[in-house]
């Protein structure tokens, strides 16, 4: 779901990097991380990072992929889903051309801000109606809402750069192309995403029980 | 100049490029590129061509199908494209000169946790393709292998070394004395 290099305007990352920038600050000053933490937050990244590793490119100006974003947020808490998905996608930019550099403030705030903490309320919503229910609606939020707000940011390019003659500088598609394209392929996924929510988080929660409960 | 100051200048140079909408200074700054990396050149240049054809080129394939039908300005796909080679030759430049983890120097808890979670992504890496090479040598393929039964082993493990490593890394810490309790 990664935006990569060219797409968006500078109208678009610039704000975005001073919002994404304040919001991982507050990230790093709510959760207090000890000597414990630092390494247990390097490998849930890692495993995040692992999920990510396979990409299929889609028209709309994405990819599609399975995140792991809603584990995180359901096995930790969103704000550690946060400080964690930021990082793996900062270092995918800069080491691995996933995503882009100029795009990185967007993808920080859609997949990993926006996919945890719908991922860690969609739970919150539905925990008391069916706890598998909820697991699996979580998975699919945290994949479909970063979806639209992709869908949108990129949408709204060709209309806040052009050039003198009309032309598109940036992203070319409008939101007529790209909410489809995105959005629609990220609906069937994201009941993938949700399944294996389900099914990591109930396995890890069972086989690793020590860990969680520490 | 230190790293920080040379991540500065990168960042000052891919937001000014971003601003200045010129076919002609982004080949330049990709021929630029090209100099800086001077006997690795081609390997970082394949590798930012790959990203590029990876993630942007379904767009240009779009953008040129939808061409065929629409009168659209062409010079717009070659500005995005060019701008996006030159943006991602310039960040695998960096990379490949400059040790970012003194970038993050300026924060003690975020360089460790980079350094850290650089080096777990690098081995559960290195342990997916072993495990791969391991199914491949025997004659499976992934998808007759994606089954329950070969798939929980497979997670048990990752998270069993994710959580064994993590364990590791935090008494170093404390032996060292870099973080304390």
């Amino acid at each position: 779901m990664h935006i990569p290099d060219g797409f968006l305007s500078p109208q678009t990352y610039l704000p975005a990097a001073v919002m994404g920038g304040g919001i991982l600050m507050l990230a790093y000053k709510k959760v207090e991380l000890d000597v414990e933490k630092i390494p247990m937050l390097s490998g849930v990244s890692a495993i995040a990072f692992v999920m990510m590793l396979i990409i299929i490119p889609i028209p709309g100006g994405t990819t599609v992929h399975l995140s792991g974003i809603a584990i995180l947020a359901l096995l930790f808490n969103p704000w550690v889903a946060f400080m964690s998905i930021s990082l793996v996608l900062l270092i995918q930019a800069l080491m691995f051309g996933e995503g882009g550099v100029t795009a990185y403030p967007l993808n920080m705030l859609s997949l990993a801000f926006l996919g945890s903490f719908s991922a860690y309320y969609g739970y919150a919503l539905f925990k008391n109606f069916s706890e598998k229910f909820a697991t699996i609606f979580a998975g699919w939020i945290s994949i479909v809402l970063p979806s639209v707000f992709i869908a949108t940011i990129l949408g709204i390019q060709p209309l806040i750069a052009t050039s003198n003659e009309g032309n598109p500088l940036f992203f070319p598609f409008g939101l007529e192309v790209t909410l489809p394209t995105i959005v629609l392929p990220h609906l069937l996924l994201g009941i993938v995403e949700g399944l294996v929510t389900f099914g990591v988080v109930k396995f890890l929660q069972t086989r690793f029980k020590r860990a969680f409960d520490e | 100049m230190s790293e920080k100051r040379w991540f500065v200048f990168y960042l000052f140079t891919i937001v000014l490029l971003g601003v200045i909408h010129n076919v002609w200074l982004m080949i330049g700054v990709i021929f630029l590129a090209l100099l800086v990396n001077k006997e690795v050149k081609w390997r970082i240049f394949k590798k930012a061509f790959l990203a590029l054809v990876i993630f942007n080129g379904t767009v240009t394939l779009s953008y040129l199908l939808y061409s065929l039908f629409v009168p659209i300005e062409n010079s717009v796909l070659l500005l995005i494209n060019l701008r996006a080679l030159a943006i991602t030759l310039l960040t695998f430049t960096l990379m490949h000169h400059i040790n970012f983890h003194k970038v993050l120097t300026f924060n003690h808890t975020l360089s460790i946790l980079y350094a850290f979670t650089y080096s777990q992504m690098m081995h559960l890496k290195k342990m997916l393709q072993e495990y791969y090479f391991g199914l491949k040598s025997r004659g499976v393929t992934m998808r007759s292998s994606a089954k329950k039964e070969q798939i929980k082993p497979l997670l048990e493990t990752l998270f069993g070394t994710m959580l064994h490593k993590s364990n590791e890394q935090s008494l170093g810490l404390r032996s060292r004395g870099l973080l304390d309790d």
